[in-house]
């Protein structure tokens, strides 16, 4: 979806949901005392470059990519440790030999 | 106001100036600033500026007014600068912080439970309207602040949710004490710790479910709660609907959203989210280096004392001749504010703020400065506040999480 799309969606969600006093009372009027939202979904932001596929691919499995882009430049060991805590705290379905391919990635677009 | 950038151009209403030429103008304009009054000298030896590194769209997510987006999955929402304008924080305007993506989107009042369990007499099953109906109801104005608020101003920089001083807000929250919970249900001799959780999980199993643990004697503090309104309303989704836990005076990682268990336990909790994260030196204003990184650390507790200015904005253009009222929020554990200190002049002479009426013990306090600036020129304000028990705050502070940030805030503006 493009980006001027989920806006639109957000917009029109947000139209029907209304302000907080609204908020209140769509709870109070469903029968049910269902109470939902509906998140924006929105593409990948990584730029192109060698593995950047396999990157999206295996990190947004959990999270979105601006987890990444949001930080700033990291050095290659300050990388390599971060996949490495995916891989083996949070158990991202990385193989090891993925790792490094992720790791050149990311300083392509966020290394130093 | 605020550093973010609004998604899309359909709002943005600046005339058109060329990077090339703007960045020209600026650094001419920076050049003639370098007036007498503060030497470039007394400017550098003050810490470095806090101006945001980096800059995040606005989006409105649902029951969220414009925020800045650090990410959208799971969604990480920081309030911009103009949010500290309220004294109470709208709901609309709170951060937002999630850790695991898969994130309550639709709750059943009439199915929801809070769970109580383990080394108790009576297990519980509690509805939020049981909540409501079966316990005493209690409020407290308290400050939300994010563990790592403002992590993207330590220097280096540290891996995580880039912040600046927008992880935080102040609300009434409105609820039941959590010791009168643990009451009805009878703790058993030999707990040692309440462990909870909400409704968030991962998308796949083997990453650690978001679980946070609280002694026993700070679960039987009358200060913490388990809130089912926000400001007088039920709470935005993303803020935790229908239930969150309150430890006033602590960082927000306790605030559990979307609570629904908790768990008395006779054994300390070594879950990932005590044992490994969220943990600081084990020094008051948790230090350490990058080369010599704290062996001894702690779960984060307790909020450092810290001030965050709201006026002037970074960079901010202040006119000549003028009075101008500086103004921000102090904050610390619930001990209470004492004083709030501001220095123009890179931290050689400081001068006491006015400090306005105070909400509550667990509120942030607003402090006022009427500023007069000696002469035309470059400055960098600092503002420091203090307890009454004599906490104060830090001249440098680093640790390797970039958690309970209490360094002096620094903000350059300039007088012409």
């Amino acid at each position: 979806m493009k980006r001027t799309t989920w806006l639109m969606t957000i917009g029109i969600t947000a139209l029907l949901a209304g302000g907080s006093a609204l908020h209140r009372n769509a709870i109070a009027d469903t029968p049910n005392d269902v109470h939902s939202i509906t998140l924006p979904t929105m593409q990948p932001d990584l730029p192109d470059g060698p593995n950047r596929d396999l990157t999206v691919n295996r990190c947004t499995l959990c999270h979105s990519t601006r987890l990444i882009t949001m930080q700033p430049k990291f050095s290659r060991e300050a990388w390599t440790a971060e996949v490495k805590k995916m891989r083996t705290v949070f158990g991202a379905p990385v193989a090891p030999e993925d790792a490094d391919s992720i790791v050149d990635y990311l300083m392509s677009i966020r290394g130093k | 106001m605020g550093r973010g950038k609004r998604a899309g151009s359909q709002k943005m209403n600046f005339p058109s100036i060329p990077r090339r030429q703007f960045l020209g103008l600026m650094s001419a304009a920076s050049g003639a600033m370098l007036l007498p009054g503060v030497s470039r000298a007394d400017v550098d030896a003050a810490p470095p500026p806090t101006t945001a590194p980096a800059s995040f769209p606005l989006v409105k997510f649902p029951e969220k007014s414009e925020l800045m987006m650090l990410s959208d999955r799971p969604p990480n929402l920081e309030m911009p600068l103009s949010g500290f304008a309220h004294d109470i924080t709208p709901n609309e305007s709170f951060f937002v912080r999630w850790h695991l993506s898969v994130i309550p989107t639709s709750v059943d009042l009439k199915t929801h439970r809070l769970n109580v369990s383990g080394e108790v007499e009576t297990e519980l099953s509690l509805s939020v309207e049981d909540l409501r109906t079966q316990f005493e109801p209690v409020s407290v104005i308290a400050v939300n602040q994010c563990s790592g608020n403002s992590r993207s101003l330590y220097s280096p920089r540290v891996m995580g949710g880039q912040w600046n001083n927008g992880a935080i807000g102040n609300a009434k929250w409105t609820g039941v004490r959590l010791k009168d919970v643990l009451a009805k249900a009878k703790i058993k001799a030999g707990a040692v710790e309440v462990v909870y959780k909400g409704l968030d999980a991962a998308p796949i199993a083997t990453v650690p479910p978001f679980e946070k643990s609280l002694p026993i004697a700070k679960a039987q503090d009358a200060d913490v709660m388990i809130a089912y309104e926000m400001n007088d309303q039920p709470m935005p989704m993303l803020n935790g609907f229908p239930i969150r836990m309150i430890v006033p005076g602590w960082y927000a990682t306790y605030w559990m959203k979307a609570l629904s268990s908790i768990r008395v336990v006779s054994k300390p909790f070594t879950g990932f989210w005590m044992a490994k994260a969220y943990r600081i030196p084990k020094n008051p204003d948790c230090q350490e280096t990058p080369t010599n990184l704290a062996k001894d650390t702690v779960p984060i507790n307790a909020m450092t004392v810290r001030s965050l200015f709201f006026k002037p904005a970074p960079n901010e253009r202040i006119a000549a001749n003028s009075t101008y009222e500086v103004q921000g929020l102090a904050i610390d554990s619930g001990k209470g504010i004492k004083k709030v200190e501001v220095s123009d002049d890179a931290g050689k002479t400081w001068t006491e703020a006015k400090l306005d009426k105070e909400l509550g013990p667990f509120s942030w306090r607003r402090w006022r400065f009427l500023w007069q600036p000696p002469k035309a020129g470059e400055y960098a304000l600092m503002a420091r506040a203090t307890n009454v028990i004599g906490q104060t705050q830090t001249v440098t502070q680093w640790n390797h999480s970039g958690y309970a940030r209490n360094q002096i805030e620094v903000v350059r503006v300039t007088v012409a």
